[in-house]
């Protein structure tokens, strides 16, 4: 499925891949291909993208996903790439976010 | 020796020869940053629309809320954007024109209006018209950034839900080509649905996590910041274009006046020479004679 990652300032990510996970405030949401189709809110925390049998994170300050019948957009304010895995993006992407939207 | 006329006609000269190498030198300034700034504003476009067609899935859905309409007098925060800088033709002068007609407009039909500037321009119009700004940016404009957008939106939407402001309007320049940049308004809060889900087609049977409603209330400052953000990148995108052919309008006078002053620097010299000579001649057939 095509996946793609914009954020206000530049296209993050833009390919396919096998799976996205990322977290909406009811809980952990993976994403395969054939998912339903669904509008997500994303709760500050890590995104990452599993593609080419890697996996790619991303520290994301909140956003929206949508997913429709042929392609997963992810919509995110602050977004930046991590080195390391889904954990340490996790950990940034709460720092992204209290930072971002302190009165939350 | 140089009479006094040619050495001024020939100092005049060098200044405008100096003066072009520096809008020259702006002119190309600016133009390689405008192709920079188009990339961003494309980019942050996409965001925007693809924000915009998800609140039109949720408007779909019926959870769109409307707001309450405000009896009485209303207080309006008007944002108005300029640039630090001058020198870039008419693009300061034509926001602030337009941002003093939307201040006396809501003015005349009793509302109360309170200025936010971002840029150095816009703040010094103000405040020469006494007319203190609730909050100043500057520094933005060159190459504003999203974590800018934030810190502009962020203290001003807490007001509008606080109750302290009922609208928020920006006045801003749009850039529509290198050679088009209109001066326009544009409401971000009190949120209006029609002015972004315009032509933009309904696809619906979505499911939405946690809820539709919950998905709205966290959308609804996204579109906000994207729409300052969005704002901010027009209107530098605007400065840098109407800096570029400012600066090359003002290359080129300074071309026509070099073309001018030279000839008649020539015409000096030549009146010296031929002042010189008849003198020479004058004072030889004086002596012959």
């Amino acid at each position: 499925m095509f996946v793609e990652v914009v954020c206000p300032e530049e296209n993050c990510f833009s390919g396919d891949a096998t799976m996205v996970i990322s977290r909406t405030p009811n809980g952990e949401i993976g994403i395969l291909e054939g998912h339903e189709k669904t509008v997500a809110t994303l709760m500050p925390g890590g995104l990452t993208i599993e593609h080419d049998n890697t996996r790619t994170s991303f520290a994301i300050s909140g956003g929206i996903l949508q997913v429709t019948s042929d392609k997963v957009v992810v919509l995110g304010e602050i977004v930046e790439k991590v080195d390391g895995d889904h954990e340490k993006a996790i950990e940034i992407g709460q720092e992204l976010g209290k930072k971002a939207f302190p009165e939350e | 020796m140089a009479s006094a006329e040619l050495r001024i006609i020939n100092r005049r000269i060098k200044s405008v020869k100096s003066t072009k190498k520096i809008t020259r030198a702006m002119e190309l300034i600016a133009s390689s940053r405008i192709v920079k700034a188009q990339q961003r504003l494309t980019s942050s476009n996409n965001y925007t629309n693809l924000l915009a067609q998800i609140v039109e899935e949720l408007t779909g859905s019926g959870e769109m809320p409307t707001s309450p309409a405000i009896e009485g007098t209303k207080k309006i925060t008007l944002v108005v954007i300029t640039s630090d800088r001058g020198l870039a033709g008419a693009y300061n002068t034509n926001i602030l024109k337009l941002a003093e007609v939307r201040k006396s407009e809501y003015e005349n039909i009793n509302n109360v209006v309170e200025i936010v500037t971002v840029g150095k321009k816009a703040n010094g119009y103000f405040k020469y018209r006494n007319i203190e700004p609730k909050q100043n940016y500057e520094g933005i404009t060159d190459e504003p950034n999203f974590e800018n957008a934030l810190e502009i939106m962020t203290p001003l939407v807490q007001e509008f839900y606080a109750g302290k402001t009922n609208q928020i309007e920006l006045v801003y320049t749009e850039y529509q080509s290198a050679m088009t940049q209109t001066a326009l308004y544009k409401t971000v809060l009190p949120f209006e649905v029609e002015q972004i889900a315009k032509e933009i087609e309904s696809v619906g049977g979505y499911t939405f996590e946690p809820s539709a409603s919950q998905v709205l209330s966290n959308i609804i400052p996204k579109y906000t910041n994207a729409t300052i953000f969005s704002a901010l990148l027009n209107a530098s995108t605007s400065e840098h274009a109407a800096r570029m052919r400012a600066m090359k309008a003002a290359t080129e006078n300074a071309e026509e006046l070099i073309k001018i002053l030279s000839r008649k620097s020539n015409q000096a010299r030549q009146a010296e020479i031929t002042t010189e000579i008849s003198e020479i001649v004058g004072g030889a057939e004086a002596l012959a004679g």
